[in-house]
């Protein structure tokens, strides 16, 4: 996988970078996707289509294996106690993000699929 | 053509606002949460309590992946299914609901809910309760969004 330099500078938030996971569904992807923006302690991606019985642990070791993991919240469903489907995952650097997003991507996780994207994008050209 | 297009580009805009308060001794105390179809996320929180203004207002533009959770939590709770009629109307405690989502409209408004007491002795208990806990997934996910954006660590 190539990185491009400018991955490496953390004060660049440039475009979000392709994505390479292996994904079949990839290829159809048509939400356009915008520059993500730096949260207040680091770069937030929004994990979905977790499978309701996963723990934290699920989420924070598959999300360990591509940076450290400074802020993570699993939210649960207020009615069963079961996860939501949902994490907020924090990375200091976009690097160890988009590197997150490139590997995780369309991974399993208790044989489910999940989606890995940026949380914070730049403002959008209308209200 | 470009009727149609226009059409289908309006059925899909999706916005959610979601608005609980009350006037009170502390005057003014609500919260406030509005996703808008261009992914701009607003949260406020207003209280005086104990005579100390605090006004937390936030902004924040979430990413598409973000938009259509909230579409399916939505979509999940049945909320669209629900009518409000057989609902109190909301005296000083306010709560509203207001939900476009492909081409269904909803705005509901009710008392607030105390507990899960109270939507048992209601008329409509099944449909407060699908307003009780969808309400609180929302509330649940704007606030772990705005908080991970804006919130930095204590020392």
């Amino acid at each position: 996988m190539q990185r491009s330099p400018r991955d490496d500078n953390p004060d660049n938030d440039h475009e979000a970078g392709e994505i390479r996971s292996r994904h079949p569904h990839h290829q159809q992807r048509t939400i356009p996707r915008t520059g993500a923006v730096r949260s207040v302690e680091g770069w937030v991606v929004f994990v979905t289509g977790i499978h309701e019985e996963a723990q934290e642990d699920d989420i924070s070791d598959a999300f360990s294996d591509h940076g450290t993991v400074t802020k993570m919240q699993m939210n649960v469903d207020r009615q069963t106690g079961l996860a939501k489907g949902y994490a907020l995952v924090e990375y200091a650097s976009q690097t160890e993000a988009q590197d997150a997003i490139n590997n995780l991507h369309g991974a399993k996780i208790l044989g489910k699929t999940i989606a890995v994207n940026w949380a914070f994008v730049k403002p959008t050209g209308y209200r | 053509m470009t009727t149609m297009s226009a059409a289908t580009a309006h059925n899909d805009e999706f916005y959610v606002r979601y608005y609980v308060g009350h006037r009170g001794q502390f005057g003014h105390e609500f919260l406030e949460l509005e996703l808008h179809p261009s992914g701009k996320l607003r949260y406020a929180n207003n209280s005086n309590y104990k005579h100390e203004k605090s006004m937390v207002r936030r902004e924040v533009f979430v990413g598409p992946a973000v938009t259509e959770e909230f579409k399916r939590i939505i979509t999940e709770s049945g909320i669209t299914q629900m009518d409000d009629k057989n609902w109190e109307e909301p005296r000083a405690r306010c709560q509203e609901l207001e939900i476009k989502i492909r081409n269904e409209h909803i705005s509901f408004t009710c008392p607030e809910i105390g507990s899960l007491v109270d939507i048992q002795k209601s008329k409509d208990p099944e449909g407060l309760k699908t307003f009780y806990f969808l309400t609180q997934d929302l509330k649940c996910l704007v606030l772990s969004l705005i908080n991970m954006h804006f919130k930095a660590r204590p020392i």
